[in-house]
């Protein structure tokens, strides 16, 4: 176990180094350049000569790379081109918005999907159980950002029942009326998904023999459903969610924009807009990095949810 | 002529079991399979009975009817007939009644050790479960009364072995688990559905015996239900022979095995091995079991029948299980000429 944590970890770093790479590259090959943020429509070429190479950008790329990873690797990934901070600094910033919403959704979303799923499973082919897949297939085809507008035009438009924008707080938690809506589309999002997961590995369990053999014990259906039944379908679950994280970033940028969220998916969004170079790296790496550890949490949970499964 | 006006009748207070007329017809896509076909027999209390037949006849499904497990998680089978217990209809229970009866007065034990067990959850509470459930035993006491039944049927270290997951455990080791859980709360009838089938040749018979002997210390009667005539002869005291859904031949089983009165059993009991004889091939019954799509409107067996010679009656009127010795009963219409 402690082998293969260390084994895991020892990974994450040539990863990221690649990964960083791949990046820069991309950063580089885009078209438009940093510099014209600063400048106003009619400029020189001197002035923009002058923001360049404040900005460091006249360095050969290789040389403006290893500069870059040489203080990424002492932790320090460098100054925004636009925050007027470090990227530590501004992630830090947005890190706290970002991981409200995120648990605040996935909590929606299990809350709801693993009902949903478990009930499908037990009512399998009855009425109840079209309707949670036609909704369930209504929910998969809804884009996240056309189900934002909808819900911001009926309860912030029409209604005038919760707020459109912000989080509604200087303090440390967002205000409960702001999180709604941003919470409800992200944790919906995902319900379809889980509650199929559920679904399916429900009824996979449900026909096995160990079933048969809790009904002979004369167990009541509830403790069967929940404690034999569910028990195993909730191992392809945590799967499912630990693959989910992994559009943890990807997820948050089209409802923090929408929801003007002051977290790191509208400072992804900006990043790439003002191609803030440091910026866009530093998120980037520091998501990876998230997305890494938090599977190998997940790998090491597996071992005490399926005492079956033992890394060596 | 219903079977039950001839098959066994003890009186009630006999009769620990008495299964009468039971039918389970599955609907599937290519038309209705019955799969049991209006069988009787009765268990008294503390005797074996065994069960024997081919794979398809019905064995295995027939006790799940009675124990009105096939609708548990599965659809479109439909029970009929009459199934008492200790003079209680069965099939006329609440649910909650019939759960109160499973894994208490009956319980079952199966037939592959390696997938009836709960993979993640331990052994110890998976079998400490069957009691609280009853309310058997107080839950603060209920680990002793687990251990002590891990010792009574030969799993050593139990205090280890509570805490140890199902695949930390052989298919012998799990098979005893299974008894010692089938026997937890003092049942009065233990079904066993091809217990040893799964397991080494070596075990098998350490297990069988183990299954007789916590049955006869508890009291408790025990149908055994296996393909292995061998088995039945060494463990039962009756035995009843399946065939196609039905009972081809029922009685003591010392009487079925040296004095069949019946065309089927008697091919099953040729084609076993003998040891004192030499053989160069085993005897085999011609043909294959029926497709049970449409049942025959005679003798499910007619067809592979040495005796049957194409005779109508065989074909067309279904044969009834009739005395043919003291306590034995065969469902041909000619016995006699055996």
């Amino acid at each position: 176990m402690t082998r293969f944590i260390v084994h895991r970890i020892a990974q994450i770093i040539p990863l990221l180094i690649l990964l960083s790479v791949f990046i820069f590259t991309m950063m580089h090959l885009a078209p438009g350049s940093p510099e014209s943020f600063y400048l106003t429509d009619h400029y020189t070429d001197e002035q923009a000569e002058a923001v360049r190479e404040q900005l460091g950008l006249n360095e050969p790329p290789v040389r403006q790379y290893l500069t870059w990873l040489g203080a990424a690797l002492r932790g320090d990934f460098g100054q925004t081109f636009t925050y007027g901070a470090t990227v530590t600094d501004v992630i830090l910033a947005r890190l706290w918005p970002t991981v409200q919403l995120q648990l605040l959704a996935l909590a929606v979303s299990i809350v709801i999907a693993v009902p949903a799923g478990v009930v499908s499973a037990l009512r399998r082919n009855s009425r109840l159980d079209h309707s949670i897949t036609t909704a369930t297939l209504f929910g998969l085809s809804m884009p996240d950002f056309w189900f934002a507008l909808l819900l911001m035009l009926t309860f912030s438009v029409h209604l005038g029942w919760l707020p459109a924008f912000g989080t509604g707080s200087d303090g440390l938690f967002a205000a409960p009326v702001n999180l709604v809506m941003p919470v409800a589309v992200l944790g919906l999002s995902a319900v379809p998904w889980y509650a199929r997961v559920v679904r399916s590995s429900m009824l996979d369990a449900l026909s096995e023999d160990y079933i048969l053999t809790a009904a002979a014990k004369g167990l009541k259906p509830s403790r069967i459903t929940i404690q034999h039944a569910l028990r195993i379908a909730i191992l392809p679950l945590v799967t499912v969610i630990g693959l989910s994280m992994a559009r943890v970033l990807s997820g948050v940028i089209v409802v923090e924009t929408i929801f003007v969220w002051p977290g790191l998916g509208q400072l992804a969004w900006e990043g790439v807009i003002r191609q803030d170079y440091p910026v866009i790296l530093g998120l980037t790496i520091f998501t990876a990095a998230f997305v890494m550890i938090f599977s190998l949490i997940v790998d090491i949970l597996y071992t005490y949810i399926d005492p079956r499964i033992r890394y060596v | 002529m219903k079977e039950h006006a001839v098959s066994p009748s003890p009186t009630a207070e006999q009769t620990l079991l008495s299964v009468r007329d039971l039918a389970v017809d599955f609907e599937l896509e290519g038309g209705v399979l019955r799969a049991v076909d209006r069988i009787s027999y009765d268990v008294r209390p503390g005797e074996i009975v065994g069960i024997v037949g081919e794979s398809g006849s019905g064995k295995s499904v027939s006790v799940l009817a009675v124990l009105r497990l096939l609708n548990v998680y599965t659809t479109g089978a439909s029970v009929t007939g009459e199934v008492r217990f200790e003079g209680r209809d069965l099939f006329a229970l609440t649910a909650k009644q019939m759960r109160e009866i499973r894994g208490k007065d009956i319980t079952l034990i199966f037939q592959d050790p390696s997938s009836s067990w709960h993979p993640v959850l331990r052994i110890g509470r998976q079998v400490a479960e069957v009691s609280v459930a009853h309310d058997t035993m107080r839950p603060n006491r209920v680990r002793e009364h687990v251990e002590g039944l891990f010792e009574s049927v030969g799993i050593p270290n139990p205090r280890v072995r509570y805490e140890q997951y199902p695949h930390e455990y052989s298919g012998g080791m799990k098979q005893r688990a299974m008894i010692a859980m089938a026997i937890a709360n003092k049942p009065k009838l233990v079904i066993a559905d091809e217990p040893t089938t799964a397991l080494d040749v070596t075990i098998q018979s350490q297990v069988l015996e183990l299954l007789r002997n916590v049955t006869a210390d508890t009291g408790a009667a025990l149908i055994l239900i296996s393909h292995d005539i061998g088995v039945i002869a060494e463990m039962a005291d009756r035995v009843i022979v399946m065939y196609g859904g039905r009972v081809m031949e029922e009685g003591p089983v010392e009487q079925v095995l040296v004095s069949s009165r019946h065309p089927y059993t008697k091919g099953l009991l040729a084609s076993l091995p003998q040891i004192d004889k030499t053989m160069s091939r085993l005897p085999t019954i011609p043909g294959a079991p029926p497709q049970m799509f449409q049942a025959s409107a005679g003798c499910p067996f007619e067809p592979r029948c040495g005796l049957a010679n194409d005779r109508e009656r065989c074909r067309e009127e279904r044969p009834s299980l009739r005395q043919c010795g003291e306590d034995q009963f065969s469902a041909c219409h000619f016995f006699e000429e055996l």
